[in-house]
């Protein structure tokens, strides 16, 4: 698929966004994925604002630990805050150059084998609700275009997040944003269960789960409930593994 | 996991997890951590 095909496929999805069952989280973690193919980056992340301005790891284009750090750490500081408190885009910070701005984040990206990264703010006309994180193994910077691209990918997200009720502006966010998180929460829990259940990874955990919810035709977040609170209607996740959907991407 | 180990829900696996938190005088993000990386377990009796 060309790169033209694969932004139509990104834009096309966020009319999806203003359908009934729409699945956010997932939405949101497609979102990750495309980033990282369409720009040529290795890692991706949204971050989302709570009402005391603090920013939570929402989606990633990988469900690994050291990954899910590295967006927590920048909370003290990190290229998410200032995105985010900014709402400027912040754009080929070479880690090296910026261990003084960011001195905890810097130091564990570059561990991680990350050598640049980016921010760029999650929009609506006047608000921030957060930031869409990129991250580069290589070295080399991201074109104008890309950044472009990057930020339309920000926007789409932002609209995705935000389009599924239609509610005074400022209900809208703090509801929306607080049922994202809630996921988030009831999503980790389940990665939890099935990673020790199976004895597996929290990735392959999640992408059991993601699977699962594709082949099944049913919301993420939804699964993951019935796999938290191990409802019958998890029966088939929670099953001995040879039973189990076989995870799709080993992360 | 924690829920697994012990078969119980959710709450109550919290309810452990702050319990040897503080126990141990230990942050519950640390315990939760040693949880996560496999090199703590809940399913065996402690001393």
């Amino acid at each position: 698929m060309t790169r033209e095909q694969q932004l139509a496929e990104a834009f096309v999805e966020t009319a999806d966004t203003l359908v009934d069952d729409f699945d956010v989280i997932e939405f949101l973690h497609t979102l990750a994925r495309r980033c990282v193919t369409l720009l040529e980056i290795d890692a991706a992340g949204l971050m989302l604002a709570d009402q005391y301005g603090t920013l939570h790891a929402t989606a990633a284009s990988a469900e690994n630990a050291r990954l899910l750090e590295l967006f927590e750490l920048q909370n003290d500081a990190g290229p998410c805050l200032d995105a985010f408190r900014t709402a400027a885009p912040v754009v080929n910070a070479d880690l090296r150059a910026n261990q003084q701005r960011w001195p905890r984040f810097a130091e564990a990206a570059e561990a991680s084998g990350y050598v640049s990264v980016h921010a760029l703010p999650l929009r609506l006309r006047s608000s921030v609700i957060g930031a869409l994180n990129l991250f580069c193994a290589h070295t080399g910077s991201l074109s104008d275009g890309d950044i472009r691209t990057g930020q339309a990918l920000a926007d789409v997200a932002t609209i995705g997040i935000l389009a599924q009720r239609n509610l005074h502006q400022a209900e809208l966010l703090s509801t929306q944003l607080q049922a994202a998180l809630n996921n988030r929460v009831i999503i980790e829990q389940a990665k939890g269960v099935l990673a020790e259940r199976h004895q597996i990874s929290v990735g392959q955990a999640f992408s059991l789960l993601r699977a699962y919810s594709r082949n099944h035709n049913r919301r993420l977040s939804d699964v993951a409930r019935d796999v938290a609170v191990r409802a019958p209607t998890a029966a088939q996740l929670l099953a001995d593994r040879d039973t189990a959907a076989t995870p799709t991407d080993a992360e | 996991m924690i829920s697994v180990q012990l078969n119980v829900d959710l709450a109550e696996a919290l309810a452990r997890l702050r319990a040897h938190a503080f126990a141990q005088d230990r942050s519950v993000a640390e315990v939760a951590d040693d949880v996560v990386a496999r090199r703590l377990r809940f399913d065996r009796s402690d001393p």
